[in-house]
């Protein structure tokens, strides 16, 4: 298999953060390709860009439905003019900081892109669900380790394995170059054993390279603390990054592009063809359904895997940094989603890789039980009671839900 | 497009699918009285129309007492109230009043829910099968007094029991008797519906194990503790080891396949379960004997219910030593990164 570009729009609709975003732009503007259109605050002074994946007009900026399913304020862009980066190399311009240049071309961390993010347990910096990645390395103590994942979350996304295999070049040059970036003293590659012998060493590098082999077929296994529990010597301030964190970090340090694509495995029964595609970022789903010999009228959209993933509530919203798969599934392929009365069957306690109690931890989080807070933080967020659940309660929305 | 919430992927059928093949397994069943049965099966199937309605009466009149209303019905709650109906009405006596059937059916189901004891606001389930606490009482009130209906062998029993023994059973040089392979299908006499059609148990039982919506652990252990009491014990104790005959008769495999593992009265450890279905065996070899005293398996699987609430409780006590456990050490583990007590940095910043 092999990466293959997407259908150009002929208009995008591009993203903006919930999170303090500063749009640059007004209807009416012209803009080109790569040109800053909104700033996301951070933490820190490093403010993470939002660029214009294609040159052309500012048509409007309103809210609409966006890959998780909700609503919120895009720029449309009507595509016109000349780029100024596709099909064309540009070297960097400037003398700038790995971590100025990670945070004016806008790199997100996409490690871990699950609905509802789980890695709150013993406070790890790369804490993720598309934080800017110069953040992230600004907040790294030097001297540590960054750990690539080179397999997928969710079992039915093959997005990062995929790239790991075709672009595996790319991605160990991603990670020289963050490692340089955080002054790592040990870079580590979780991935699967083939690709070792292609992962043990890195030119160019003064970290200590490992790769750690693990099989990403069982759920869960590709979390971070599934993770963490795989490396030794681990400290608990790693920074965790993923192989489309990688590329879009050689793109904006070696070749001087700002993040305007995004790596998207498309596959599912209510399509004709699958494939691994690079869209532009504010690309609409239905345009990766077309290049794929087109989709079921009444097909579902499930973005990012069918255990960690999210609903699309529209063929119309669109591809943001963040996404790595679509599915398009068949909708009486979909199990009803009717709750019942609890059955007490066990089920959820069962399954739960942390030996928990989902049924005891909804009632607490219902109100109907006391003194399980201390419990209801282990709770990785994995889903996998939700999915035995014969009663099809919203377990992992009720307990993560308020931990958020 | 309608939102819907992550997994999109199941690794079980939900409780209203459960429902539908049960109710198509119990269908079946009941077609196969009618026409064997005939007219004579009206009086029966009142009995069961009765008990469906009162359970589904029941479970209406609970929500409306509790507030809740009924424009939030689901389609599996109504499919729940009519199998437990059904399942109700078959191990009922034959003869048994259907007016008093659906008004002990509605009673006893409001009373079990509002006093079960791990009511929450998420489960309304009761502790106690309510099918089985109907039957009991049924039994108490009437005693001896059930009538029970003769129905004539079929006339292909015979030729069944030749072909059988031609060509299977003679591979194991074993003849089985006529009376054996008529068990399957009809008794000579039962006064209730569960004792009929054992063939279409055993054939529910793979159907719904084979879906995964059957404890098919809690039924074989059940079946196999008592059967091997009945081989063991049964001769010192009843001057009958007749395994065959004792799984076949009396409702054995029906009470095992559709009331023993009523949701929300099974433990919900393995171990527990185990013991509860090893417990619910022994108890009714004591109470059913070797199969003659019909009706007992109900009185058993009630006492296994109790026994039952006792597991949970032991359960939700070990469950919590463990996670206090756990908690201690994640405790120490935090403290020893010094992070705060959620485990992160600002984790919880919005």
């Amino acid at each position: 298999m092999k990466v293959i570009d997407a259908f150009m729009p002929s208009i995008v609709s591009v993203p903006l953060s919930r999170h303090a975003c500063h749009c640059m732009v007004k209807k009416g503007d012209s803009v080109s390709e790569g040109q800053v259109i909104a700033t996301i605050g951070g933490k820190s002074t490093l403010r993470c860009a939002v660029h214009s994946p294609v040159p052309g007009k500012v048509i409007d900026i309103a809210k609409m439905p966006l890959s998780d399913g909700s609503r919120f304020f895009c720029v449309k862009i009507e595509t016109s003019g000349s780029f100024n980066y596709l099909g064309k190399h540009k070297a960097p311009q400037g003398e700038h900081s790995i971590i100025e240049t990670l945070s004016g071309m806008g790199v997100l961390n996409t490690f871990d892109t699950s609905a509802e993010a789980h890695w709150c347990m013993a406070g790890s910096a790369s804490h993720s669900l598309g934080r800017p990645l110069a953040e992230q390395c600004a907040a790294t103590h030097a001297g540590g380790s960054i750990v690539v994942c080179l397999g997928d979350e969710d079992p039915t996304v093959k997005t990062t394995s995929l790239l790991a295999h075709i672009m595996a070049q790319e991605v160990k040059q991603g990670a020289a170059i963050i490692a340089q970036a955080v002054q790592a003293k040990r870079i580590v590659f979780i991935g699967e054993a083939d690709i070792k012998d292609v992962y043990s060493n890195i030119d160019n590098t003064d970290a200590a390279v490992q790769f750690v082999a693990s099989e990403f077929v069982r759920y869960p296994s590709a979390f971070q603390n599934d993770l963490k529990h795989k490396i030794e010597g681990i400290t608990g301030e790693e920074l965790f990054v993923d192989a489309q964190t990688m590329l879009t970090a050689v793109d904006a340090v070696v070749s001087g592009t700002p993040s305007m694509t995004s790596y998207v495995y498309v596959n599912g029964e209510a399509v004709r063809a699958k494939g691994l595609l690079r869209v532009r970022v504010g690309t609409p789903i239905r345009f990766l359904a077309e290049q794929c010999g087109g989709m079921d009228s009444n097909a579902a959209i499930i973005i990012n895997g069918l255990m960690v993933g999210s609903s699309a509530t529209s063929v119309n919203a669109p591809i943001d940094k963040c996404v790595k798969c679509v599915t398009f599934v068949p909708s009486k392929q979909l199990r009803s989603q009717g709750e019942s009365e609890c059955t007490r069957c066990g089920n959820c306690r069962w399954v739960c890789p942390e030996r928990l109690s989902p049924d005891l931890l909804f009632q607490f989080v219902t109100g109907t039980s006391y003194g399980m807070e201390a419990e209801r933080n282990m709770c990785t967020g994995c889903g996998l009671c939700n999915s035995v659940c014969p009663a099809r309660l919203p377990l992992v929305q009720n307990i993560i839900g308020g931990v958020l | 497009m309608t939102m819907r919430l992550r997994p999109f992927v199941y690794a079980v059928p939900s409780v209203g699918r459960t429902a539908t093949v049960t109710l198509a397994c119990l269908t079946a069943m009941l077609t196969a009285f009618v026409i064997y049965v005939g007219a004579a099966s009206i009086a029966q199937l009142s009995l069961v129309i009765s008990c469906v309605l009162g359970s589904v009466i029941s479970v209406l009149l609970y929500n409306f007492l509790r507030g809740r209303p009924f424009v939030r019905f689901k389609r599996s709650v109504i499919l729940c109230a009519v199998v437990e109906g059904i399942i109700t009405a078959m191990i009922l006596p034959l003869s048994f009043p259907p007016l008093h059937a659906a008004v002990l059916v509605c009673v006893f189901t409001i009373a079990a829910k509002h006093l079960s004891v791990q009511e929450s606001a998420m489960s309304t389930r009761s502790a106690l099968n309510v099918s089985v606490l109907v039957a009991c009482t049924a039994q108490i009130v009437g005693g001896e007094s059930y009538s029970k209906v003769e129905v004539a062998a079929t006339r292909l029993i015979t030729p069944i029991t030749d072909a059988l023994n031609s060509g299977l059973f003679s591979l194991f040089s074993v003849t089985v008797p006529e009376e054996y392979i008529s068990l399957f299908w009809t008794p000579a006499a039962a006064s209730s519906l569960s004792c009929y059609f054992a063939i279409i148990v055993l054939l529910s039982s793979l159907v719904l194990n084979a879906l995964n919506m059957a404890e098919g652990m809690v039924q074989a252990i059940f079946c196999f503790v008592y059967l091997l009491l009945v081989r063991i014990a049964g001769p010192a104790l009843y001057g009958n080891a007749d395994v065959i005959s004792a799984a076949l008769s009396g409702g054995l495999l029906f009470y095992a396949v559709f009331v023993l593992s009523c949701p929300g009265t099974l433990p919900m450890s393995r171990t527990g379960r185990v013991i509860y279905a090893a417990s619910c065996g022994v108890l009714a070899f004591f109470i059913q004997k070797d199969g003659r005293q019909e009706g007992g398996i109900a009185y058993a699987i009630l006492c296994g219910n109790i026994i039952s609430i006792l597991i949970q409780y032991i359960e939700d006590l070990w469950h919590n030593f463990v996670v206090s456990k756990m908690n201690a050490s994640l405790t120490a583990q935090q403290n020893s990164h010094g992070l705060d007590s959620h485990g992160a940095e600002g984790v919880y910043d919005k």
